[in-house]
């Protein structure tokens, strides 16, 4: 009896091996496919550096209408106010910037983030890294902007950052080439160089 | 011939980008090619056909930097640093002598004319030619060696 039921659960398990075996395969992507990535990667930081051009320091004059508009359009509730009370605090003219006393510094800071975001995507490095801060720019363009376009023009935007958060992007064709392998063979003794080995 | 015809390939694929980066601009696609001809004397419209020539010219030029680039090299192993950083130099030095003096001569400027908002738009997009022919004859020349152990 005892032999049976024992013979029993052994086809049961391996039944059940079978089944796990045929329904997960690992996957790896081929050179061919994490090639494939290094061009859209490229790309997408193109894209970024191109929208750098209309809004140029020293005033970042072409950022005013859209914060503008993503105070009157946003998605969150709440999100008009706080642009309100920052990007556009003391403002007094819908088209100009007369009378703004903090715009120009935060204008710069997101205008810093843009240019840090392509260069990490054009050039591949640290491409984790770039590609998480596009995430969250296109996610702040999305919540903003989302009903003054197409609905998926920003969606696309993070959905296309997101991406290159999940796939390693740089470490084909970029700077994390060479970077990433030095990176891991130093993230035995350093905790630095094992999170930054995950951001390249 | 192993270096060249690495130095070739990665060459074609790093003026691959190139010439798409100055196809996909805002406005009308490719309007940028054709000045490229103007560099060399080849009187262009801005017609379809020579902003395809424009798109061409750009990928042989890249060739011709990645055959300069495997001359550099020589014919020995390369190791990566040296292959991102010589890559790197070329993009710089293509973005100096064509994008800048050569542009400046063909529209009869003065060599070294230029302001902020040009220099931001267009040695980044060289860079990274030089950073893709770096990376690009860095995996031939492992793929090549691999395939000699084999």
């Amino acid at each position: 009896m005892s032999i049976s039921s024992s013979a029993g659960g052994q086809k049961k398990l391996a039944a059940a091996s079978r089944e796990a075996a045929a329904s997960v395969t690992a996957i790896t992507l081929s050179e061919r496919s994490i090639t494939g990535f290094a061009f859209i990667r490229m790309f997408v930081g193109y894209l970024w550096f191109q929208q750098l051009f209309w809004k140029l320091p020293p005033t970042f004059a072409g950022l005013y209408g859209y914060i503008i508009r993503e105070s009157q359009h946003a998605i969150i509730p709440g999100y008009g106010a706080l642009l309100q009370h920052t990007f556009l605090a003391g403002c007094t003219s819908a088209t100009a910037t007369t009378g703004c006393t903090l715009f120009v510094p935060l204008a710069a800071g997101v205008w810093v983030a843009e240019l840090l975001v392509a260069i990490s995507l054009m050039f591949g490095v640290f491409t984790r890294f770039g590609a998480i801060l596009g995430s969250i720019l296109a996610l702040q363009l999305y919540v903003g902007l989302a009903y003054t376009d197409w609905i998926w023009t920003y969606g696309m935007l993070v959905l296309l950052c997101l991406a290159l958060v999940a796939i390693p992007a740089g470490r084909r064709l970029g700077v994390d080439q060479w970077l990433e392998p030095r990176l891991r063979q130093a993230a035995g003794t350093s905790r630095v160089a094992r999170v930054l080995s995950w951001f390249a | 011939m192993h270096t060249i015809r690495n130095g070739i390939l990665a060459g074609l694929c790093a003026g691959l980008v190139l010439a798409t980066f100055n196809f996909v601009v805002n406005g009308s696609p490719g309007s940028g090619l054709p000045e490229i001809l103007h560099w060399f004397g080849i009187a262009a419209d801005n017609g379809t056909g020579s902003r395809f020539a424009g798109y061409v010219l750009v990928v042989i030029l890249g060739g011709i930097f990645g055959v300069l680039f495997s001359l550099i090299q020589g014919g020995g192993y390369v190791s990566g640093a040296r292959s991102l950083l010589t890559g790197l130099g070329l993009g710089f030095a293509w973005w100096l002598l064509l994008s800048l003096v050569l542009c400046n001569i063909a529209f009869k400027q003065s060599l070294f004319h230029t302001s902020f908002a040009d220099v931001l738009l267009t040695l980044p997009l060289n860079l990274v030619f030089g950073v893709v022919l770096g990376t690009a004859y860095d995996l031939l020349q492992r793929r090549s060696a691999e395939a000699r152990l084999r």
